[in-house]
Protein backbone atom coordinates (compact mmCIF):
# COMPACT_ATOMS: atom_id res chain seq x y z
CA UNK A 1 0.00 0.00 0.00
CA UNK A 2 1.29 3.40 -1.22
CA UNK A 3 0.72 6.63 0.35
CA UNK A 4 -2.28 8.09 -1.51
CA UNK A 5 -2.70 12.12 -2.40
CA UNK A 6 -5.45 12.47 0.33
CA UNK A 7 -4.08 14.48 2.90
CA UNK A 8 -6.89 15.31 4.03
CA UNK A 9 -7.36 12.18 5.39
CA UNK A 10 -4.59 11.62 7.49
CA UNK A 11 -2.11 13.92 9.60
CA UNK A 12 1.55 14.76 8.83
CA UNK A 13 4.08 12.45 11.29
CA UNK A 14 6.14 12.72 13.42
CA UNK A 15 3.81 14.49 15.92
CA UNK A 16 4.74 15.41 19.47
CA UNK A 17 3.04 14.46 22.73
CA UNK A 18 0.81 16.84 24.98
CA UNK A 19 2.26 17.32 28.11
CA UNK A 20 5.25 17.86 29.87
CA UNK A 21 8.44 16.72 28.18
CA UNK A 22 11.40 17.01 30.43
CA UNK A 23 14.96 18.22 29.47
CA UNK A 24 17.81 15.53 30.75
CA UNK A 25 20.87 17.67 29.98
CA UNK A 26 21.93 21.03 31.14
CA UNK A 27 22.59 22.05 27.79
CA UNK A 28 19.47 21.53 25.95
CA UNK A 29 21.08 20.91 22.41
CA UNK A 30 22.22 17.64 24.31
CA UNK A 31 18.77 16.31 24.51
CA UNK A 32 18.61 17.08 20.69
CA UNK A 33 21.69 14.84 19.88
CA UNK A 34 20.18 12.20 21.78
CA UNK A 35 17.31 11.90 19.94
CA UNK A 36 19.03 12.69 16.39
CA UNK A 37 21.62 9.80 17.45
CA UNK A 38 19.04 7.06 18.02
CA UNK A 39 16.94 8.37 15.12
CA UNK A 40 19.82 7.52 12.92
CA UNK A 41 20.59 4.35 14.79
CA UNK A 42 16.92 3.28 14.35
CA UNK A 43 17.41 4.11 10.24
CA UNK A 44 20.66 2.29 10.03
CA UNK A 45 18.68 -1.45 11.78
CA UNK A 46 16.07 -0.19 9.04
CA UNK A 47 18.52 -0.56 6.53
CA UNK A 48 20.20 -3.48 7.47
CA UNK A 49 16.46 -5.21 7.66
CA UNK A 50 16.11 -3.97 4.08
CA UNK A 51 19.43 -5.46 2.99
CA UNK A 52 19.37 -8.63 4.16
CA UNK A 53 15.25 -9.11 3.23
CA UNK A 54 17.02 -8.14 -0.53
CA UNK A 55 19.88 -10.85 -0.14
CA UNK A 56 17.21 -13.49 0.95
CA UNK A 57 15.34 -13.17 -1.95
CA UNK A 58 18.23 -13.09 -4.66
CA UNK A 59 19.46 -16.19 -2.85
CA UNK A 60 15.89 -18.48 -3.15
CA UNK A 61 14.80 -16.62 -6.44
CA UNK A 62 18.19 -15.11 -8.37
CA UNK A 63 15.72 -12.16 -9.11
CA UNK A 64 14.22 -9.19 -7.19
CA UNK A 65 11.76 -7.18 -7.57
CA UNK A 66 9.72 -4.49 -5.22
CA UNK A 67 6.69 -6.78 -5.04
CA UNK A 68 8.65 -9.61 -3.69
CA UNK A 69 10.84 -7.14 -0.75
CA UNK A 70 7.74 -5.52 -0.05
CA UNK A 71 5.54 -8.52 0.62
CA UNK A 72 8.46 -10.33 2.20
CA UNK A 73 7.99 -11.66 5.62
CA UNK A 74 10.37 -13.07 7.86
CA UNK A 75 10.38 -16.85 8.88
CA UNK A 76 11.12 -18.07 12.33
CA UNK A 77 14.86 -18.63 11.80
CA UNK A 78 15.50 -15.59 9.19
CA UNK A 79 13.13 -13.51 12.20
CA UNK A 80 16.04 -14.95 14.98
CA UNK A 81 19.15 -14.34 13.05
CA UNK A 82 18.01 -10.79 12.51
CA UNK A 83 17.36 -9.93 15.81
CA UNK A 84 20.51 -10.98 16.34
CA UNK A 85 22.09 -9.09 13.79
CA UNK A 86 19.95 -6.10 15.47
CA UNK A 87 20.97 -7.05 18.93
CA UNK A 88 24.87 -6.68 17.81
CA UNK A 89 24.35 -3.09 16.48
CA UNK A 90 22.81 -2.15 19.27
CA UNK A 91 26.22 -3.12 21.44
CA UNK A 92 27.84 -1.40 18.99
CA UNK A 93 25.81 1.60 19.14
CA UNK A 94 25.92 1.21 23.13
CA UNK A 95 29.80 0.36 23.55
CA UNK A 96 30.49 3.17 25.79
CA UNK A 97 27.32 3.11 27.80
CA UNK A 98 28.77 -0.45 28.79
CA UNK A 99 31.51 0.56 29.98
CA UNK A 100 30.57 3.17 31.62
CA UNK A 101 28.40 0.81 33.81
CA UNK A 102 31.17 -1.92 34.12
CA UNK A 103 33.26 1.40 35.85
CA UNK A 104 30.54 2.46 38.21
CA UNK A 105 29.77 -1.54 39.28
CA UNK A 106 33.40 -1.67 39.80
CA UNK A 107 33.50 1.37 41.74
CA UNK A 108 33.94 1.42 45.64
CA UNK A 109 31.67 3.35 47.18
CA UNK A 110 32.63 6.91 47.68
CA UNK A 111 35.44 6.65 45.67
CA UNK A 112 34.16 7.56 42.02
CA UNK B 1 11.90 -16.54 21.66
CA UNK B 2 9.11 -16.85 19.19
CA UNK B 3 8.19 -13.99 16.83
CA UNK B 4 5.56 -11.53 18.39
CA UNK B 5 2.37 -11.85 16.40
CA UNK B 6 -0.75 -9.56 17.26
CA UNK B 7 -4.10 -11.59 16.82
CA UNK B 8 -5.59 -10.06 13.38
CA UNK B 9 -8.59 -8.19 13.23
CA UNK B 10 -10.08 -5.85 10.42
CA UNK B 11 -8.78 -2.65 11.54
CA UNK B 12 -5.95 -3.99 13.04
CA UNK B 13 -2.79 -1.46 11.00
CA UNK B 14 -0.41 -3.60 8.96
CA UNK B 15 3.20 -2.24 8.45
CA UNK B 16 5.47 -2.10 5.20
CA UNK B 17 8.49 -3.63 5.14
CA UNK B 18 10.40 -0.81 7.14
CA UNK B 19 7.97 0.08 9.55
CA UNK B 20 8.12 -3.34 10.91
CA UNK B 21 11.88 -3.31 10.91
CA UNK B 22 11.45 0.41 12.66
CA UNK B 23 9.48 -1.01 14.93
CA UNK B 24 11.24 -4.38 16.01
CA UNK B 25 13.90 -2.03 16.28
CA UNK B 26 12.42 0.11 18.74
CA UNK B 27 10.86 -2.72 20.62
CA UNK B 28 14.52 -4.46 20.87
CA UNK B 29 16.26 -1.03 21.92
CA UNK B 30 13.87 -0.45 24.32
CA UNK B 31 14.41 -3.61 26.17
CA UNK B 32 18.38 -3.27 25.98
CA UNK B 33 18.20 -0.29 27.63
CA UNK B 34 15.92 -0.95 30.25
CA UNK B 35 17.34 -4.16 31.02
CA UNK B 36 21.39 -3.75 30.34
CA UNK B 37 21.87 0.16 30.95
CA UNK B 38 18.96 1.26 33.60
CA UNK B 39 20.29 -0.81 36.23
CA UNK B 40 23.62 0.88 36.18
CA UNK B 41 21.88 3.34 38.04
CA UNK B 42 21.93 1.52 41.20
CA UNK B 43 26.07 1.65 41.36
CA UNK B 44 25.69 5.87 40.98
CA UNK B 45 23.19 5.72 43.77
CA UNK B 46 25.69 3.39 46.18
CA UNK B 47 28.30 4.55 44.93
CA UNK B 48 27.79 8.09 44.51
CA UNK B 49 24.54 9.40 45.95
CA UNK B 50 24.64 8.20 49.03
CA UNK B 51 28.16 8.37 50.50
CA UNK B 52 28.00 12.01 48.64
CA UNK B 53 24.34 12.44 50.92
CA UNK B 54 25.47 11.00 54.26
CA UNK B 55 28.61 13.42 53.98
CA UNK B 56 26.05 16.39 53.71
CA UNK B 57 23.31 15.54 55.67
CA UNK B 58 24.68 12.76 58.32
CA UNK B 59 22.08 10.30 56.93
CA UNK B 60 21.39 8.29 53.31
CA UNK B 61 18.30 9.69 51.49
CA UNK B 62 15.03 9.00 53.20
CA UNK B 63 12.47 8.95 50.69
CA UNK B 64 11.93 8.34 46.74
CA UNK B 65 11.83 12.78 46.32
CA UNK B 66 15.31 12.99 48.09
CA UNK B 67 16.90 9.88 45.84
CA UNK B 68 15.14 11.67 43.03
CA UNK B 69 16.43 15.28 43.46
CA UNK B 70 20.09 13.59 43.53
CA UNK B 71 19.59 11.38 40.76
CA UNK B 72 18.32 14.18 38.57
CA UNK B 73 21.98 15.80 38.76
CA UNK B 74 24.00 12.32 37.59
CA UNK B 75 24.81 11.93 34.33
CA UNK B 76 24.28 8.46 33.98
CA UNK B 77 20.73 8.68 35.24
CA UNK B 78 20.33 11.98 32.73
CA UNK B 79 21.60 9.62 29.70
CA UNK B 80 19.39 6.83 30.94
CA UNK B 81 16.24 8.88 31.98
CA UNK B 82 16.68 10.44 28.11
CA UNK B 83 17.58 7.27 26.02
CA UNK B 84 13.91 6.15 27.63
CA UNK B 85 12.55 8.83 27.29
CA UNK B 86 13.47 9.11 23.42
CA UNK B 87 12.78 5.36 22.79
CA UNK B 88 9.01 5.90 23.94
CA UNK B 89 8.57 9.25 21.40
CA UNK B 90 10.17 6.88 18.46
CA UNK B 91 7.81 4.12 19.34
CA UNK B 92 5.19 6.09 19.37
CA UNK B 93 6.26 7.62 16.06
CA UNK B 94 7.10 4.21 14.16
CA UNK B 95 3.44 3.01 14.91
CA UNK B 96 1.91 6.46 14.09
CA UNK B 97 3.46 6.96 11.23
CA UNK B 98 2.45 3.31 9.84
CA UNK B 99 -1.13 3.93 10.62
CA UNK B 100 -1.09 7.86 8.84
CA UNK B 101 -0.55 5.93 5.92
CA UNK B 102 -3.09 3.59 6.01
CA UNK B 103 -5.45 6.10 7.76
CA UNK B 104 -8.45 6.53 4.89
CA UNK B 105 -8.73 2.78 4.80
CA UNK B 106 -8.73 1.87 8.35
CA UNK B 107 -11.25 4.77 8.69
CA UNK B 108 -13.27 3.45 5.89
CA UNK B 109 -12.97 -0.31 7.33
CA UNK B 110 -14.53 0.97 10.36
CA UNK B 111 -17.63 2.82 9.03
CA UNK B 112 -18.30 0.17 7.35
CA UNK B 113 -18.53 -2.76 10.57
CA UNK B 114 -20.65 0.45 12.20
CA UNK B 115 -22.96 0.63 9.57
CA UNK B 116 -24.06 -3.29 10.30
CA UNK B 117 -24.98 -5.74 11.26
CA UNK B 118 -23.50 -5.46 14.43
CA UNK B 119 -24.02 -7.74 17.69
CA UNK B 120 -22.52 -4.12 20.33
CA UNK B 121 -23.94 -1.05 20.03
CA UNK B 122 -21.40 2.50 19.55
CA UNK B 123 -22.67 5.52 21.38
CA UNK B 124 -20.94 8.90 20.82
CA UNK B 125 -21.83 11.92 22.50
CA UNK B 126 -22.80 15.05 20.51
CA UNK B 127 -20.78 18.12 21.90
CA UNK B 128 -19.21 16.18 24.90
CA UNK B 129 -16.26 17.22 26.91
CA UNK B 130 -13.09 15.89 27.52
CA UNK B 131 -12.09 15.84 31.17
CA UNK B 132 -8.84 18.48 31.42
CA UNK B 133 -6.66 15.37 33.20
CA UNK B 134 -6.45 13.65 29.42
CA UNK B 135 -7.40 17.28 27.34
CA UNK B 136 -4.17 18.44 28.05
CA UNK B 137 -1.81 15.89 28.78
CA UNK B 138 -0.92 12.43 26.49
CA UNK B 139 0.04 9.89 28.76
CA UNK B 140 2.66 7.44 28.44
CA UNK B 141 3.69 10.53 25.57
CA UNK B 142 1.19 9.16 22.95
CA UNK B 143 0.82 11.30 20.85
CA UNK B 144 -2.68 12.51 20.91
CA UNK B 145 -3.07 10.35 23.93
CA UNK B 146 -6.52 8.88 24.55
CA UNK B 147 -8.58 11.75 23.20
CA UNK B 148 -7.44 13.43 20.24
CA UNK B 149 -10.10 13.28 17.33
CA UNK B 150 -8.10 14.24 14.77
CA UNK B 151 -10.77 14.30 11.20
CA UNK B 152 -14.37 12.89 11.20
CA UNK B 153 -14.86 9.18 11.81
CA UNK B 154 -11.29 9.45 13.32
CA UNK B 155 -9.70 5.94 14.71
CA UNK B 156 -6.39 6.50 14.95
CA UNK B 157 -5.82 6.53 18.67
CA UNK B 158 -7.75 3.46 19.00
CA UNK B 159 -5.06 2.09 16.34
CA UNK B 160 -2.30 3.41 18.05
CA UNK B 161 -3.13 2.49 21.55
CA UNK B 162 -3.68 -1.34 20.48
CA UNK B 163 -0.87 -1.87 18.36
CA UNK B 164 1.90 0.62 20.41
CA UNK B 165 0.98 -1.23 23.46
CA UNK B 166 1.25 -4.67 22.26
CA UNK B 167 4.98 -3.21 21.10
CA UNK B 168 5.74 -1.17 24.28
CA UNK B 169 4.69 -3.87 26.30
CA UNK B 170 6.39 -6.90 24.11
CA UNK B 171 2.77 -8.46 23.90
CA UNK B 172 2.59 -8.48 27.42
CA UNK B 173 -0.93 -8.19 27.11
CA UNK B 174 -1.37 -11.59 24.76
CA UNK B 175 -2.03 -11.55 21.36
CA UNK B 176 -5.67 -10.30 21.52
CA UNK B 177 -4.60 -7.58 24.12
CA UNK B 178 -7.49 -9.16 26.26
CA UNK B 179 -4.82 -10.69 29.19
CA UNK B 180 -6.03 -7.59 31.69
CA UNK B 181 -9.56 -8.53 31.39
CA UNK B 182 -9.11 -12.06 31.75
CA UNK B 183 -7.01 -11.77 34.65
CA UNK B 184 -10.12 -9.55 36.06
CA UNK B 185 -12.13 -12.52 35.44
CA UNK B 186 -10.14 -14.70 37.44
CA UNK B 187 -9.36 -12.43 40.42
CA UNK B 188 -13.42 -12.46 39.85
CA UNK B 189 -13.43 -15.95 40.29
CA UNK B 190 -11.57 -16.20 43.40
CA UNK B 191 -12.99 -13.33 45.52
CA UNK B 192 -16.47 -13.80 44.97
CA UNK B 193 -17.20 -17.03 43.23
CA UNK B 194 -20.99 -16.35 43.83
CA UNK B 195 -20.98 -13.63 41.52
CA UNK B 196 -22.85 -14.47 37.95
CA UNK B 197 -22.54 -11.09 36.44
CA UNK B 198 -25.39 -10.26 33.94
CA UNK B 199 -24.55 -6.84 33.13
CA UNK B 200 -21.19 -5.44 33.12
CA UNK B 201 -19.51 -2.64 32.55
CA UNK B 202 -15.66 -1.49 32.18
CA UNK B 203 -14.83 1.97 32.94
CA UNK B 204 -12.04 3.59 30.79
CA UNK B 205 -11.88 0.43 28.01
CA UNK B 206 -9.01 2.25 25.20
CA UNK B 207 -9.06 0.25 22.39
CA UNK B 208 -11.27 -2.33 24.26
CA UNK B 209 -8.30 -4.99 24.92
CA UNK B 210 -9.69 -5.70 28.13
CA UNK B 211 -13.35 -5.44 27.08
CA UNK B 212 -12.86 -8.52 24.83
CA UNK B 213 -11.14 -10.46 27.71
CA UNK B 214 -14.38 -9.53 30.47
CA UNK B 215 -16.58 -10.40 27.21
CA UNK B 216 -14.54 -14.23 26.67
CA UNK B 217 -14.35 -14.80 30.70
CA UNK B 218 -18.43 -14.10 30.72
CA UNK B 219 -20.27 -15.20 27.74
CA UNK B 220 -23.63 -14.48 28.76
CA UNK B 221 -23.34 -10.90 30.12
CA UNK B 222 -24.40 -8.30 28.44
CA UNK B 223 -21.22 -5.96 28.21
CA UNK B 224 -20.99 -1.85 28.21
CA UNK B 225 -17.62 0.29 28.24
CA UNK B 226 -17.10 3.62 28.38
CA UNK B 227 -13.93 5.93 27.35
CA UNK B 228 -13.85 9.44 27.06
CA UNK B 229 -11.82 9.53 23.52
CA UNK B 230 -14.45 9.30 20.50
CA UNK B 231 -11.37 7.90 17.72
CA UNK B 232 -10.46 5.28 20.77
CA UNK B 233 -14.43 4.11 20.85
CA UNK B 234 -14.50 3.55 17.15
CA UNK B 235 -11.43 1.65 16.98
CA UNK B 236 -12.92 -0.51 20.03
CA UNK B 237 -16.44 -1.18 18.42
CA UNK B 238 -14.85 -2.07 14.90
CA UNK B 239 -12.33 -4.55 16.64
CA UNK B 240 -15.01 -6.32 18.91
CA UNK B 241 -17.46 -6.86 16.01
CA UNK B 242 -14.61 -7.95 13.80
CA UNK B 243 -14.31 -10.92 15.90
CA UNK B 244 -17.90 -11.12 16.21
CA UNK B 245 -17.60 -10.02 20.28
CA UNK B 246 -20.68 -8.19 21.38
CA UNK B 247 -19.82 -5.04 23.34
CA UNK B 248 -21.62 -1.80 23.64
CA UNK B 249 -19.10 1.23 23.51
CA UNK B 250 -20.16 4.25 25.02
CA UNK B 251 -18.28 7.61 24.66
CA UNK B 252 -19.26 8.95 28.78
CA UNK B 253 -17.22 10.48 31.65
CA UNK B 254 -17.19 7.79 34.45
CA UNK B 255 -17.11 11.06 36.99
CA UNK B 256 -20.91 11.57 35.79
CA UNK B 257 -21.87 8.52 34.08
CA UNK B 258 -25.50 8.35 32.09
CA UNK B 259 -26.56 5.06 33.13
CA UNK B 260 -29.49 4.38 35.69
CA UNK B 261 -28.87 3.82 39.49
CA UNK B 262 -28.50 -0.14 40.30
CA UNK B 263 -27.51 -1.13 36.78
CA UNK B 264 -24.81 -3.13 36.66
CA UNK B 265 -23.52 -6.37 38.67
CA UNK B 266 -20.16 -5.77 38.43
CA UNK B 267 -18.26 -2.76 37.14
CA UNK B 268 -14.33 -2.85 36.28
CA UNK B 269 -12.17 -0.14 36.05
CA UNK B 270 -8.63 -1.97 35.07
CA UNK B 271 -5.31 -0.08 35.36
CA UNK B 272 -7.46 3.05 34.11
CA UNK B 273 -7.48 5.05 37.51
CA UNK B 274 -4.04 6.31 37.60
CA UNK B 275 -4.24 8.41 33.89
CA UNK B 276 -6.96 9.74 35.81
CA UNK B 277 -6.69 12.49 39.02
CA UNK B 278 -6.95 12.95 42.75
CA UNK B 279 -10.42 13.87 42.30
CA UNK B 280 -11.74 11.73 39.45
CA UNK B 281 -11.03 8.91 41.13
CA UNK B 282 -13.40 9.40 43.96
CA UNK B 283 -15.69 10.53 42.05
CA UNK B 284 -15.74 7.17 39.62
CA UNK B 285 -15.87 5.43 43.01
CA UNK B 286 -19.46 7.62 44.04
CA UNK B 287 -20.46 6.84 40.47
CA UNK B 288 -19.56 2.83 40.44
CA UNK B 289 -21.43 2.91 44.01
CA UNK B 290 -24.63 4.61 42.55
CA UNK B 291 -25.10 2.12 39.35
CA UNK B 292 -23.92 -1.38 40.65
CA UNK B 293 -26.76 -3.40 42.09
CA UNK B 294 -26.82 -4.20 45.71
CA UNK B 295 -24.65 -6.92 46.36
CA UNK B 296 -22.29 -6.18 43.16
CA UNK B 297 -18.70 -5.95 42.42
CA UNK B 298 -16.62 -2.88 41.75
CA UNK B 299 -12.92 -4.33 40.80
CA UNK B 300 -10.16 -2.02 40.33
CA UNK B 301 -6.38 -3.33 38.76
CA UNK B 302 -4.01 -0.31 39.84
CA UNK B 303 -0.27 -0.03 39.88
CA UNK B 304 0.86 -1.45 43.48
CA UNK B 305 0.70 1.15 46.29
CA UNK B 306 4.45 2.34 47.46
CA UNK B 307 3.83 1.55 50.60
CA UNK B 308 6.63 -0.94 52.55
CA UNK B 309 8.44 -0.51 49.21
CA UNK B 310 11.85 0.79 49.89
CA UNK B 311 12.81 4.02 48.59
CA UNK B 312 15.12 3.07 45.99
CA UNK B 313 12.15 0.98 44.28
CA UNK B 314 10.06 3.51 45.04
CA UNK B 315 11.82 6.11 43.24
CA UNK B 316 12.48 3.49 39.79
CA UNK B 317 8.87 3.09 39.94
CA UNK B 318 7.96 6.49 39.70
CA UNK B 319 9.99 6.90 36.92
CA UNK B 320 6.81 7.91 34.69
CA UNK B 321 5.41 10.30 36.93
CA UNK B 322 8.09 12.41 35.61
CA UNK B 323 9.39 11.10 32.59
CA UNK B 324 6.64 9.48 30.75
CA UNK B 325 3.70 12.10 31.02
CA UNK B 326 1.81 10.11 33.62
CA UNK B 327 1.41 12.81 36.23
CA UNK B 328 -0.97 11.02 38.54
CA UNK B 329 1.80 7.80 38.66
CA UNK B 330 3.14 8.59 41.94
CA UNK B 331 0.15 10.02 43.61
CA UNK B 332 -2.20 6.72 43.14
CA UNK B 333 0.49 4.74 44.61
CA UNK B 334 -0.12 6.81 47.99
CA UNK B 335 -3.86 7.01 47.57
CA UNK B 336 -5.71 4.80 50.04
CA UNK B 337 -8.44 3.08 47.71
CA UNK B 338 -10.03 2.05 51.04
CA UNK B 339 -10.90 5.64 52.12
CA UNK B 340 -11.88 6.27 48.79
CA UNK B 341 -14.25 3.25 48.35
CA UNK B 342 -15.56 4.49 52.14
CA UNK B 343 -16.44 8.12 50.72
CA UNK B 344 -18.14 6.72 47.99
CA UNK B 345 -20.97 4.96 50.46
CA UNK B 346 -19.30 1.38 50.48
CA UNK B 347 -19.42 -0.99 53.61
CA UNK B 348 -15.11 -1.01 54.05
CA UNK B 349 -16.09 -4.40 55.41
CA UNK B 350 -16.64 -5.53 52.30
CA UNK B 351 -13.35 -4.30 50.03
CA UNK B 352 -10.39 -6.47 49.85
CA UNK B 353 -7.02 -5.51 48.18
CA UNK B 354 -3.67 -7.32 47.20
CA UNK B 355 -2.20 -9.07 44.36
CA UNK B 356 -3.82 -11.45 42.37
CA UNK B 357 -3.35 -13.18 39.05
CA UNK B 358 -1.82 -11.20 36.74
CA UNK B 359 -1.70 -11.62 32.68
CA UNK B 360 1.31 -14.37 32.20
CA UNK B 361 -2.09 -16.95 33.77
CA UNK B 362 -4.43 -15.09 31.82
CA UNK B 363 -2.55 -15.10 28.65
CA UNK B 364 -2.61 -18.98 28.44
CA UNK B 365 -6.92 -18.67 28.90
CA UNK B 366 -8.89 -19.54 25.95
CA UNK B 367 -12.09 -19.95 27.31
CA UNK B 368 -14.79 -19.06 29.93
CA UNK B 369 -14.79 -23.01 30.80
CA UNK B 370 -10.83 -23.01 31.52
CA UNK B 371 -11.95 -20.47 34.45
CA UNK B 372 -14.55 -22.65 35.99
CA UNK B 373 -12.31 -25.62 36.19
CA UNK B 374 -8.76 -24.68 37.78
CA UNK B 375 -7.79 -23.15 40.65
CA UNK B 376 -6.09 -20.43 39.50
CA UNK B 377 -3.27 -18.84 41.50
CA UNK B 378 -0.99 -15.66 40.16
CA UNK B 379 2.78 -16.75 39.39
CA UNK B 380 4.99 -14.71 42.21
CA UNK B 381 7.19 -12.65 39.63
CA UNK B 382 7.52 -10.28 37.10
CA UNK B 383 4.15 -10.14 34.78
CA UNK B 384 2.49 -12.58 36.85
CA UNK B 385 0.82 -10.66 39.50
CA UNK B 386 -1.24 -7.51 39.30
CA UNK B 387 -2.77 -5.88 42.41
CA UNK B 388 -6.10 -5.54 43.10
CA UNK B 389 -8.63 -3.55 44.79
CA UNK B 390 -12.23 -4.47 45.17
CA UNK B 391 -15.81 -3.51 47.00
CA UNK B 392 -18.98 -5.11 47.10
CA UNK B 393 -21.86 -3.03 47.65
Amino acid sequence: MSPGNDTSRRVPTPRPARGVRPQYFADPNMDQMHAMILALAAEVSVLFDRFDAMERILDAKGTLSRADLESWQPDEAAHEERKAKRDALIRRLFRSVHDARAKLENTQPGKG
Amino acid sequence: MTMLKQEPHAVLPSATLDEGARQEFMNQVGKHVLNEITPGNKAVYDTLVVPAFKRAHGRAPQDRHEIRKEMVRQPYYQMTSSFQRTIQEMMWNSVDESIQRQLPELIDTAKKIAAGPTKGSLTLAEGFEIPGYVKHNDHHATPGGYSADLMPDDVTAGALYDRGAFIYTQGLFGARMDGIGKAAAMMIRQTRPDLKPKKILEIGCTAGGSTTGLALMFPDAEIHAIDVGAALLRYAHARAESWGVAIHFHQMNAEKMTFADASFDLVCCLASLHETSRSATFNIFKEAFRVLKPGGLFLCSELPPYKGVDPWTQFTRDWDTYNNNEPFWGAVHELDLKDVAAEAGFDVAKYFEGFGPGVAAANQLTSAVEVENKKFIGSTRGGGQAWYAGVSK
